[in-house]
């Protein structure tokens, strides 16, 4: 197998991160991870990014369900008017 | 994921306690994508109110095909989407690849990927680079935005991606790829600014 280019080995970076390379293509990928420090970095960032992209989440807000209760007087007003 | 019969049943009829549990359920994953999708607390409030009225009064046409989760996110991000467009703040995606300049013409790396923390550490520390990713994020087009928000943030499967904004499976896998490049572009050029 000829050394795969950096280019089209990233293009796969995001099926790698969420698993949905199949046995074959993950297996290449990680080959050349091995041998290209390069990629070997630019795939731990992407990896880093994606993982810690969801501890960006807010704490659900303290007036939620004030706002629900707003949203549920307005369905009620709409369903008690047939109109 | 379709979405489970009876309980569409239940809401297209109008019942307030199915509606309630599911308001409850959702209402948080909502709310936080539309404030992070607007930036603005109060107006995300106003979006998701108005939004979830708008789906009570529309679930009649709802053909179930999708969850209601991803049929909610999806009216949620279309009048988040008007809201942004008429007050001219929607930021439209580039046509550049963030990671232009990368690779040669013979696809090897025409330069050294660059690092996060470029002066001497090894990686960035973990709530740094939290706290950098949100930053990013915040700057990133609306529509990389959306897709990382609800990919990243909130766990929507392809699916639900795919019918919460209305895109095919292999365009959504599109999206998420040059989403998250962009990301990793918008988070190295914070890191060039933190250290000049
Ligand atoms: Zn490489």
């Amino acid at each position: 197998m000829p050394f795969s280019r950096c280019q089209d080995v990233m293009a796969r970076v995001s099926e790698i991160v969420d698993g949905e390379a199949g046995a074959g293509a993950r297996a290449r990928f990680f080959a050349h991870m091995a041998m290209c420090s390069d990629c070997r970095r630019y795939y731990r960032q992407l990896r880093d990014v994606c993982g810690a992209a969801a501890a960006t989440a807010d704490e659900p807000p303290a007036n939620l369900d004030a706002m629900l209760d707003r949203v549920m007087e307005a369905v009620d007003a709409a369903h008690s008017d047939p109109s | 994921m379709t979405s489970n019969p009876t309980e569409l049943t239940r809401l297209q009829s109008g019942d307030a306690a199915t509606w309630r549990a599911v308001l409850t359920e959702h209402g948080p994953m909502l709310l936080g994508y539309a404030t992070r999708m607007l930036k603005d607390r109060a107006l995300a409030e106003d979006v998701v109110q108005d939004a979830l009225v708008s789906a009570y009064r529309k679930i009649g046409g709802f053909d179930g095909r999708s969850s209601v989760k991803a049929w909610l996110t999806r009216i949620v991000r279309n009048r988040a989407i008007d809201v942004l467009r008429g007050r001219n703040r929607l930021v439209e995606m580039p046509d550049g690849d963030p990671d232009a300049g990368y690779f040669d013409e013979r696809g090897r790396w025409a330069i050294s990927c660059p690092r996060f923390a470029p002066t001497g550490e090894k990686a960035l520390d973990e709530q740094r680079l939290v706290d950098r990713l949100r930053v990013a994020m915040d700057a990133l087009p609306h529509g990389q935005r959306d897709v990382l928000l609800l990919k990243e943030v909130h766990g929507f499967t392809t699916e639900e991606i795919c019918a919460a904004l209305d895109l095919e499976p292999g365009n959504v896998r599109i999206r998420i790829h040059r989403a998250r490049k962009a990301l990793r572009a918008a988070v190295l050029q914070g890191a060039t600014l933190e250290e000049s």
